[in-house]
């Protein structure tokens, strides 16, 4: 009882036994993603990942170093350096995982005072770091392991759903194009998934896109962490019953971003209102890690339960614009930074709310 | 943390002029936060920021020699304008040499030679102008400032460049073209800090650092 009442505090996590308790519990429950990533995408993946997490934990060191506070121990490093391989595909150069994490752990981190005094999400701001400066090989996708043989023939072996839809369109404008299934109609799907689809559509007579179920289960070419939304559902129930992870921000993103693309995600393509694709967007581009792990980094989130509702709402605002508007794929994240800057003044505008007696 | 504008009196009562005080804790971009706008907006190259700090440090030292003879024969409220008038007109005439000697370099900075004549250091040399006693003293104040901006501004160039594009571009010089190239970076730099963030991150250790020097110096004189 004790132990849920003091995770429930999320904002204290300063208190060293809980937030060692906390991040450890938190990685546990990426390990499933994470190794189906290893299992569909190969050994690269694995090795994307141990060489994020080393590259976070030097970088914690010497952050420590200079500022003689040891916290290498309670495990916030280790899931930094996690979560910046869960945003990378498994093909990209190693030097991107190695600089993205010493950027996260000195300049994001440890050049603001350390664990809970960063205003910005250190792995957020290692992969959007890494974004601006090697967007290039942040595209180099692996192939799954599910994928149809005879696929080499076909058209985009090295290009996830979303790039796909986006080189398939004219003007460029199209990334939320109207139902996917129009314009994923000839990228590759397992054998596994139309057999799926078909059992769904006979027994419960619903009809999807077999791509959906590719892209539920994870087997497209994506981010290592972020492809199976299966797994990162499953390993959050637990982060949502023992409330490490809170409902507010994750819904609130989720509604404010999938109803944005909803209504206007057709607009770029010409297609008109109500016509944008909220389940292929909601399935793609690691919006549900981003959703589930990313956007409830206790350090750099409003505190109180309302600032979580707008900080969601914000980040699912910008997390659209950047996608349908602008051109790229890992708008999550941007979304996430843009938000992050807000904070303070989401804390002030809550708090004053919480206690009138408190203004000066 | 005190605020800034404490922080700034007090520098402003700080009447000693010397050169390493100048360049540290005066220093217009890491110290006072002068003329940040031009400073960062060219200085993912090297030779944008020598150009650009060489011009600033000639028109700052210009209008400060020109103002002193006939300044003083002006009412306190029109030696703002007329300072005004002298960089601008040093400003067209250092467009004109980048454009003639440069064309290059000149079109790169492009909007940013003409605006040195507004430039907050050239202004702000107005404000200080009309308080200091001795033209000796302005002058020496104006020539370590220009001087603490061509520094700085060097430095961050030096360091965005490296980072971003793997290499220094200096100036093509008899058999050397110009070009420093740093290893490894230059296939795949850290395009970041080619874009206005990196110019931000790096400016921001440069003031931490000079924070932190100026404040262990603080320490070791108490």
């Amino acid at each position: 009882m004790i132990d849920r009442v003091s995770l429930y505090e999320a904002p204290h996590v300063h208190q060293g036994a809980t937030t060692r308790r906390i991040m450890w519990t938190v990685i546990a429950t990426l390990v499933p993603a994470g190794a189906w990533a290893v299992w569909i995408y190969g050994w690269r993946a694995l090795v994307v990942i141990l060489v994020s997490v080393a590259a976070a934990l030097l970088g914690e060191l010497i952050g420590n170093l200079l500022s003689r506070r040891f916290t290498l121990r309670d495990g916030s490093a280790v899931l930094s350096g996690l979560l910046i391989a869960y945003t990378l595909p498994a093909g990209v150069p190693l030097y991107v995982p190695i600089a993205a994490a010493l950027f996260a752990m000195l300049v994001i981190k440890a050049s603001f005072g350390g664990l809970g005094t960063n205003w910005m999400n250190p792995a957020v701001g290692g992969q959007v770091f890494a974004y601006f400066s090697w967007s290039g090989a942040l595209s180099a996708w692996v192939t799954p392991r599910f994928w149809p043989q005879g696929i080499a023939t076909g058209p985009p072996l090295g290009l996830s759903p979303l790039e796909y839809i986006a080189s398939h369109s004219v003007d460029g404008a199209h990334l939320a194009g109207k139902v996917s299934a129009a314009l994923l109609h000839s990228y590759p799907v397992s054998t596994a998934a139309e057999a799926t689809a078909s059992w769904i559509s006979d027994s419960l007579r619903l009809t999807i896109d077999p791509h959906f179920v590719d892209l539920f289960f994870g087997n497209v070419p994506g981010a290592l962490g972020g492809v199976s939304v299966l797994l990162l559902l499953l390993g959050s129930i637990h982060l949502f019953r023992r409330r490490i992870i809170t409902w507010q921000a994750p819904v609130a993103f989720l509604t404010s971003f999938l109803a944005l693309v909803w209504v206007f995600g057709g607009l770029p393509a010409n297609r008109g209102w109500f016509a944008g694709a909220p389940v292929l967007q909601l399935f793609s581009g690691a919006t549900v890690l981003a959703a589930l792990y990313l956007i409830s980094d206790p350090v750099t989130t409003p505190l109180a339960g309302r600032g979580m509702v707008i900080f969601g709402i914000g980040t699912g605002i910008f997390a659209f614009l950047i996608r349908v508007f602008g051109a790229a794929g890992e708008s999550v994240f941007m979304a996430i930074l843009l938000m992050n800057v807000a904070v303070p003044a989401i804390n002030r505008l809550t708090e004053k709310r919480l206690n009138e007696t408190a203004r000066s | 943390m005190k605020p800034r504008g404490h922080k700034l009196q007090e520098s402003e009562k700080d009447e000693r002029t010397g050169l390493g005080t100048g360049l540290w804790k005066r220093n217009p971009i890491v110290g006072t936060a002068l003329g940040l706008c031009p400073a960062l907006a060219v200085s993912y190259r090297v030779d944008n920021a020598i150009a650009l700090g060489a011009a600033v440090f000639a028109i700052l030292l210009l209008t400060a020699a020109t103002m002193m003879p006939i300044g003083m024969q002006v009412p306190l409220r029109y030696r703002f304008m007329l300072q005004l008038v002298v960089s601008s007109a040093l400003a067209a005439v250092a467009e004109l040499l980048f454009q003639a000697y440069a064309p290059s370099v000149a079109s790169r900075l492009g909007i940013y030679v003409p605006i040195i004549a507004v430039n907050c250091l050239v202004l702000g040399g107005a404000e200080h102008f009309g308080s200091r006693s001795t033209w000796g003293g302005a002058l020496l104040q104006r020539l370590i400032e220009g001087l603490g901006f061509f520094v700085a501004l060097l430095v961050i160039s030096v360091v965005r460049e490296v980072l971003g594009s793997g290499t220094i571009t200096l100036f093509r010089m008899g058999t050397f073209d110009g070009v420093v190239h740093v290893g490894a970076l230059e296939s795949h730099p850290a395009s970041l800090f080619g874009y206005a963030a990196g110019a931000l991150i790096v400016l921001g250790y440069l003031q931490a650092l000079a924070e932190w020097v100026s404040r262990a110096r603080k320490e070791r004189g108490a």
